[in-house]
């Protein structure tokens, strides 16, 4: 389906707010310039869930702050977490043991397909699809029922810690996550026939929400948004912390540019993460998971950034040698896609906004804080 | 100390959380334990204090004390983790060994037998300091799946021959750490540093360790293990402890610095081996026999610390090892629990050791009886105690979790 | 004949997509009725805290700690311990990790809703008491002919 342009110059556009309590907008607000039904330009009107996050964590020490950094996107926590450990432990030179790099490891690739799954739930329900909504998040207590055994939290986990994780793996915890990371493969399937094959999906989401190679890269996306338009870009390939540099895994890329690409690298990703979290506990080393680390920002600025589930999260922190930052500057991969979404729903139809907007999977507490 | 204190006069339950705030009594915070046990020169650097503390905020340092690194909680963890600060004998030999000891067990202390031991593995011979028993007990240990690591003494700091806690889970560590060093090393820190232990109830298979570590560092874990306000997190996973005889260690800085290096002028990266033994002192650079004078070129370095500690044959290990007793190229042990007889048993079962009993009344002994004898002249008066001084309520300790086999 | 292609690609995948939904349809769904079916957390879930007051040294550790500043340490007679406000914690347990003496322990309660803000102010007396057992888990399983499922916890 073709995206088409005004008609008439000098035709007066209507404006409207699709504002922060709307089904179809999740908790930001799109103010959008409609000619009849096409959008003229779209403008986000983020920070309605603006909390001050980062001056909260300048009153914290680096402890107290960790429920505080995970709550922006509570269903990616382990990556935020894992982005403010990291910083925490430049700066201090404390390098956690082999085991806690796999751990963390494992809690991240976890929390990457607790996060699509969501997505692809909001995402079915943004279209009318309540079957994809209720799916991905029954499939979800899968995760989180792992999580919890691993953690003690379902969601919540605050697991990470400079100097490594906080809990070894439970007794038979390998062996359930196999199973079950088998069985959600074939329900990864089942998604593919009931949405992702649907024509009732395909006919909205391909050549909608077009994002071309070179907007990409100047509007400065990063995550899936990046790779659904072919750019093979991943922080985990690139820059390899934790463990990922000894793990075998892909990096998932679709040249489209459309909603449809954007989708498919999301289920791409599921698949690898879930293969990737067999390949872990399989490689997983013996010894501590947790090395001493002092309540200590030591002097100096370190710039940490992690691959999360919906881009680059990254911390640039300024420590002087107490227990708190100076001053840590807190950027989530959904601000970064925040110039995205303009170029995205240019020119396309009001009823096809949610489909181009949510594929971006812009989550809008993560780019508030 | 007493804890009687008038309440203040509004202390209403909040509904809201008020967070910590300080409280109407006298704490001990670790400036405390700078000021009583630092500063008046009784530090033997165990390492007990850096080990308990709860939010991780102490560390080793350079001059042998230990440092603050953050905030202070002023939890008194680490204060009454300090044996200087109290050290109630006749309570911690009943934690230990479930009973007090006898008038015939004054001067050794509780052991149930004596004996010569000598390795049969020449590759840690090589490198041992006398009969290479700690490095082959640990061994056998490791091989057998009793511990999963050992925390022993070796070099850790980029100074040469500074000594400090290491992990050893193979033979070849074993190897490259065995051999005595005479300057502290703050064995009992290693066990927070090196590992922070499971600090949830919940049961996590935590790896299992043995530690090495002379008299004042086990007396230092003991203490943490034994007092109602200090660590009961820590030392969980411990299977045994191997205690070295000791008269007293040496100031690195003074010692091996200023002496060996300055004065004598041999690179301390090539020594191989420090002995003291029959008041000379001897080191070894590779197969030479590089200096061999008489200890009192090293008084003034002696630690001073040293002048307060009674214990010569670490009466508080389950096993206690050295080399007065025994002709020369074997190690004197000591077992002084169950736990420590079949460990040392198992070993020369499996061929590990060669071992022979050391007679009582013999003369090895006897000469061992007198050098314990002579560290009891001086004067601990400073901490030890037979009961504790501390009032407490009903406590009840954790229960020691030594895992079986 | 592109177009008639297209149109039959669609169709099949339409019946393919119908297919894999009807197939649920005489599934009985895995929603528990809570409170009547309880859902089973293992021992070490991060539920509300449990308080052993022979351990407890009023250091105040947990209270220093707490991201939320939830805790406030009161007196008892000559000793003091921690009181917890349930309306802010976070339950990340950061306070059961750093309390030295074990006083402090996860608990599987999690169904600690009152109607007042301050019934939900827990005196230490109150956390030292050992969570009221219930019945009727039910545990996440994905074993069995119909894939995923909430299965008794006895037949597990």
């Amino acid at each position: 389906m073709q995206a088409m342009s005004p008609t008439e110059p000098g035709a007066q556009t209507m404006t409207l707010s699709v504002g922060p309590q709307h089904s179809g907008s999740g908790h930001m607000r799109l103010i959008v310039e409609l000619d009849g039904d096409i959008i003229v330009s779209a403008m986000p009107d983020p920070g309605y869930v603006h909390r001050g996050i980062e001056k909260i964590i300048e009153l914290r020490n680096i402890i107290r702050s960790i429920p505080v950094i995970e709550r922006p996107s509570i269903i990616d926590a382990s990556n935020l977490n894992h982005a403010w450990v990291k910083a925490i432990e430049e700066l201090q030179g404390v390098e956690p043991p082999a085991r806690g790099q796999y751990l963390r490891c494992l809690i991240n690739e976890m929390n990457r397909i607790m996060s699509h799954l969501y997505w692809l739930s909001i995402y079915g329900v943004f279209l009318g699809h309540t079957t994809m909504f209720m799916w991905p998040l029954g499939d979800r207590e899968l995760f989180i029922d792992l999580a919890e055994s691993l953690t003690g939290a379902r969601i919540t986990y605050s697991y990470l810690v400079p100097g490594g994780v906080r809990r070894d793996l439970p007794k038979g915890f390998a062996e359930e996550a196999i199973k079950r990371t088998k069985y959600f493969e074939k329900r990864l399937d089942e998604y593919e026939n009931i949405f992702f094959k649907n024509p009732l999906f395909t006919s909205r989401a391909k050549g909608i929400g077009i994002l071309t190679r070179e907007r990409a890269i100047a509007l400065g996306s990063t995550g899936p948004t990046l790779r659904g338009s072919g750019i093979d870009r991943d922080l985990r390939k690139d820059e390899p912390y934790a463990a990922y540099g000894e793990l075998d895994f892909k990096v998932h890329t679709r040249p489209g540019g459309d909603s449809y690409s954007r989708a498919m690298v999301h289920m791409d990703e599921m698949r690898e993460s879930s293969q990737l979290i067999r390949q872990i506990l399989e490689k997983l080393p013996s010894g501590p998971v947790r090395r001493k680390a002092p309540i200590v920002v030591p002097r100096g600025e370190t710039y940490a950034r992690v691959e999360s589930a919906r881009g680059e999260c990254s911390f640039y922190m300024i420590g002087e040698g107490g227990d708190k930052p100076y001053r840590a500057r807190y950027i989530t991969g959904s601000y970064r896609n925040l110039a995205a979404i303009p170029e995205v729903l240019k020119g396309v139809r009001l009823a096809d906004m949610p489909t181009s907007w949510w594929s971006i999977d812009y989550w809008p507490v993560e780019a508030d804080r | 100390m007493t804890q009687t204190a008038t309440p203040p006069q509004t202390l209403k339950p909040s509904a809201e959380g008020e967070g910590w705030k300080a409280r109407p009594i006298k704490l001990k915070i670790f400036g405390n334990l700078i000021a009583e046990v630092v500063h008046k020169g009784i530090c033997m650097y165990c390492g007990a204090c850096i080990a308990s503390c709860p939010i991780d905020i102490l560390f080793h340092s350079e001059n042998e004390e230990p440092i603050m690194r953050g905030t202070c909680a002023a939890c008194q963890v680490c204060y009454y983790s300090c044996p200087r600060i109290e050290l109630p004998v006749a309570e911690i030999e009943r934690r230990v060994f479930g009973r007090e000891r006898t008038s015939e067990e004054t001067i050794l202390g509780i052991h149930l037998g004596s004996y010569s031991v000598r390795a049969k593995d020449p590759e840690i011979l090589k490198n041992a300091q006398d009969g290479g028993a700690v490095s082959a007990l640990m061994l056998y240990a490791l091989d057998q799946k009793i511990i999963d690591y050992a925390l022993v003494s070796g070099f850790t700091s980029l100074q040469p021959w500074k000594p400090g806690p290491m992990v050893a889970r193979t033979k070849q560590e074993l190897v490259e750490n065995a051999g005595s060093q005479y300057t502290p090393g703050g064995q009992v820190g290693g066990l927070a540093e090196i590992a922070v232990p499971n600090r949830s109830v919940v049961d996590f298979q935590e790896e299992r360790m043995a530690l090495v570590g002379l008299p004042c560092e086990l007396q230092g874990f003991w203490r943490m293990n034994s007092h109602w306000i200090a660590a009961p997190k820590i030392g969980r996973n411990l299977v045994f402890t191997i205690g070295l005889f000791c008269s007293k260690v040496f100031d690195y800085q003074k010692m091996m610095v200023d002496y060996v290096q300055g004065e004598r002028g041999i690179d301390l990266r090539t020594v191989t081996k420090v002995n003291i033994k029959k008041n000379r002192m001897l080191i070894y650079t590779g197969d030479r026999l590089a200096i061999d004078e008489p200890v009192e070129v090293i008084a003034h370095a002696a630690r001073e610390e040293c002048n307060i500690c009674v214990d010569y044959s670490a009466e508080l290990a389950d096993i206690a090892v050295g080399a007065i007793g025994s002709a020369s190229g074997w190690s004197t042990v000591l077992t002084r629990t169950p736990r420590g007889e079949d460990i040392l048993n198992g070993a020369v079962d499996a061929g590990y050791i060669e071992m022979k009993r050391l007679d009582p009344l013999g003369k090895g002994m006897k000469f061992l009886e007198t050098l314990c004898e002579r560290k009891r002249l001086r004067d601990p008066s400073a901490y030890i105690r037979h009961n504790s001084a501390f009032p407490r309520p009903e406590p009840k300790l954790m229960p020691l979790q030594v895992p079986t086999k | 004949m592109a177009p008639i292609v297209g149109k039959f690609k669609a169709a099949v995948n339409s019946w393919v997509a119908y297919s894999a939904g009807l197939r649920h349809l005489f599934h009985k769904p895995y929603t528990l009725r809570f409170p009547e079916q309880r859902y089973a957390v293992e021992a070490g879930f991060r539920g509300r805290h449990l308080l052993h007051l022979d351990r407890c040294t009023g250091c105040g550790i947990c209270a220093w700690i707490c991201p939320e500043k939830c805790i406030t340490i009161v007196q008892r007679g000559d000793r003091w311990f921690p009181q917890y406000f349930y309306g802010r914690c976070c339950f990340c347990h950061f306070c059961t990790d750093y309390c030295p003496e074990f006083a402090l322990e996860e608990t599987v309660e999690y169904d600690i809703a009152e109607y007042t803000r301050e019934l939900l102010v827990w005196s230490p007396e109150r956390l030292a008491k050992p969570p009221a057992k219930k019945d009727n888990k039910y545990v996440f399983s994905v074993n069995g002919s119909r894939g995923a499922s909430q299965v008794p916890e006895q037949g597990h």
